[in-house]
């Protein structure tokens, strides 16, 4: 199953901004206990235990932020869904509802499409892959999309060259007649240079025939 | 003149061998050990008998048992102090000859003492035809190699002379031998050999990355060309040797290249949007021809040389990708992959002009037509690529007119062949049973040799006579 972005809610808040998690460092925790009272009181316990909640929070904030630099954005959803779901109030989680989505959408857009075996057609199922592509992108013209087309170790390493520049192709065209802005995309073929999968078997090649949807900035998608 | 062509026909009563079947494990000292060999049987049937079956082989590759003359390539003997630069030059002299897949060679026997006089009787006894003997003479920094070939049958000097040679153990010096050993294979069969060549090749590492490399026909001098631990593919030596042509991902996508391999200046050939692949010099050296995204597909381009302008659009395929070009050696046609049937397939075209193009290929019952990689033999007679039959590659040649359809090989998978400059060699990647390397050919007797094992090099490109 595919994760099913909440679109709507993406655009509407969109333009709020995430305060709430778009610094870099989590906010450091407030002193808790003065050091000149000996025995802390209900009130001191209270404070520290919401700092704590606080920070935990914004730890995971700052992971997920984390995540998303570094590429990762299905460890980077995980965590914001953590904060949202153990962490209910705290900043860190108010904005995570965002940021969720934005990945979510972000991970759309990275969403593989596969090939038959020596053919650059769209696919039914790659088809509606790319219409969820285009949905999103609609909202987004600035955004400078990779497509690299990449093809199974069978055939001739020069040919499959080619191969993977004509997948690359297929989808930009596909997308392009989706209405989209053909300056947002570049396309690169890496042939068989490049497999996901390793092995000489049928699953694996049917890997391996595919376009991928490479965001050299996909921090405009979060903003 | 005439002498000489009756000449074979006597000689065919001393060897004959029956050689065949590629196989990986073959190997360079086998022949060597090989004496004389009994009457053969070939005399009696008449001679297309043997030939192969075009077009159908596929089992247990045979090639025709053919006669080949007995050479004898005596101790190169040597003047005071240069008996090391005699053992070198020996070495390579002999394995040169043997390498060129023309010679039955003869052992030298143990007890044998250089003398004044070649003794025609026993080298005949022996089964030699031809004694190659030799001198080295001057100095180590400056070399000279007299060489002789006797004819043993008619028992008389065929040819002699001294050749001078770079300083023993200096960069040239190898090369210099194997011009040597090639001018002995002229004056034996009026045809050059091929050992004063290399090979250009790819070779990928461990982790993925790739660069081109080059090194002697004999394996020797291996060495990378480029330094960019990226992708990169297609190279091709310029007709002098002197210049690379490649294509490198190392500013992000494939660009085609060429590299002054003397200065080590690069300049892009190349860098349009999409693929701009296998580029190949024409016979003269003066254009490049190569294959480059035009909309959403592959077609050849042709680029003139020093300098570089003036690109033409060579094919109009529309639908389907075209590209792997290579010249006639005449240069006035091209061989190329192209798809616009749907799977790729070897055509032929006139290199000016739109004349219709000529499909080399075929499909065959139970093959997938996939045809790709073609490379036109420098003599002309044969185009070798590589077809998909029973589920693996395999080097197939066939006449430019599409006749006599041979294939080549029925073991592994074979790929990316390429012709040495006397058109019966071809150099060809091959993996599988156990190993993956670059393999050498010779198309006339089936012999193979391992040029390289045990690494993944690929899209090897044989040099002109250097």
């Amino acid at each position: 199953m595919r994760f099913k972005v909440g679109f709507a809610s993406l655009i509407a808040v969109s333009a709020i901004g995430l305060s709430a998690c778009s610094g870099k460092a989590p906010p450091p925790p407030p002193p808790v206990v003065s050091e000149t009272v000996a025995t802390p009181n209900a009130d001191s316990l209270a404070a520290a235990e919401l700092a704590r909640y606080e920070a935990a929070a914004a730890q995971l904030c700052a992971d997920a932020r984390t995540a998303i630099a570094n590429g990762d954005y299905d460890r980077a959803r995980m965590l914001l869904e953590q904060a949202i779901r153990d962490y209910p109030g705290t900043e860190c989680a108010d904005g995570a509802m965002v940021l969720a989505d934005a990945v979510g959408a972000i991970m759309v857009v990275r969403d593989p499409i596969h090939f038959e075996f020596d053919r650059a057609r769209i696919t039914d199922d790659a088809a509606a892959i790319l219409q969820a592509k285009a949905e999103i992108l609609r909202n987004f013209p600035n955004v400078a999309i990779t497509i690299e087309g990449h093809a199974d170790e069978r055939g001739s390493l020069e040919y499959n060259q080619a191969l993977g520049q004509r997948r690359a192709e297929s989808a930009k065209t596909y997308l392009v007649n989706l209405g989209l802005s053909a300056s947002m995309f570049r396309t690169v073929s890496y042939g068989e240079e490049r497999p996901v999968a390793q092995g000489a078997n049928e699953s694996a090649w049917a890997e391996n025939r595919r376009d991928e949807f490479v965001l050299p900035n996909a921090d405009a998608m979060l903003k | 003149m005439k002498t000489d062509m009756i000449k074979p026909l006597l000689r065919g009563l001393s060897t004959g061998r029956a050689d065949s079947s590629l196989d990986h494990g073959s190997s360079a000292g086998r022949a060597r050990a090989r004496g004389r060999a009994a009457l053969v049987l070939l005399l009696a049937l008449p001679a297309g008998a043997l030939a192969q079956e075009p077009g159908d082989v596929r089992i247990g590759i045979t090639y025709t048992p053919g006669y080949l003359p007995g050479l004898v390539v005596t101790p190169v003997e040597s003047t005071e102090g240069l008996g090391e630069v005699a053992r070198v030059a020996e070495a390579i002299l002999g394995q040169d000859l043997e390498f060129s897949d023309r010679f039955e060679m003869i052992e030298v026997p143990g007890d044998f003492r250089p003398g004044s006089a070649v003794n025609y009787g026993l080298w005949n006894q022996l089964g030699a035809v031809w004694l190659a003997s030799s001198q080295v003479s001057g100095s180590a920094s400056a070399p000279v190699l007299r060489v002789s070939l006797h004819d043993v049958v008619f028992g008389e000097l065929k040819e002699v002379k001294a050749f001078s040679l770079p300083a023993a153990g200096s960069s040239g010096f190898r090369m210099a031998v194997h011009r040597v050993s090639d001018e002995v294979v002229r004056w034996a069969t009026a045809e050059t050999g091929m050992a004063a060549t290399r090979i250009v090749y790819r070779r990928k590492s461990d982790d993925g990355a790739s660069d081109i490399w080059i090194m002697d026909s004999d394996g020797e001098n291996a060495r990378r060309l480029t330094n960019d631990n990226s992708i990169v593919y297609s190279p091709d030596l310029s007709p002098d040797g002197s210049h690379l042509l490649y294509v490198s991902y190392v500013n992000g996508g494939p660009v085609a290249y060429e590299k002054n391999l003397a200065s080590g200046a690069v300049q892009t050939v190349s860098a349009e949007e999409g693929l701009n692949v296998t580029p190949v010099y024409s016979p003269d050296g003066r254009h490049i021809l190569y294959a480059r995204t035009e909309g959403d597909h592959t077609e050849l381009f042709e680029l003139q040389r020093q300098p570089l302008c003036c690109g033409r659009r060579v094919t109009y395929t529309s639908v389907g990708e075209t590209l792997n070009g290579g010249y006639s050696p005449d240069g006035r046609q091209l061989v190329m992959t192209s798809s616009p049937l749907g799977l790729p397939q070897i055509y032929v075209i006139p290199r000016e002009g739109r004349g219709e193009p000529r499909i080399l290929s075929r499909y065959v019952y139970g093959e997938r037509g996939y045809a790709t990689s073609p490379d036109w033999s420098p003599r002309g007679d044969r185009i070798a690529y590589q077809a998909w039959i029973e589920n693996s590659f395999q080097i197939v040649t066939v006449g430019p007119d599409g006749s006599d359809r041979r294939v080549l090989t029925s073991r592994g998978s074979n790929e990316d062949p390429s012709w040495a400059p006397d058109g019966r060699h071809l150099v060809f990647s091959s993996t599988g049973r156990g190993g993956s390397g670059l393999l050498i050919l010779d198309t006339v007797t089936g012999r193979v040799r391992n040029l390289t094992s045990g690494r993944v090099d690929q899209l090897a490109s044989w040099s002109t006579s250097l």
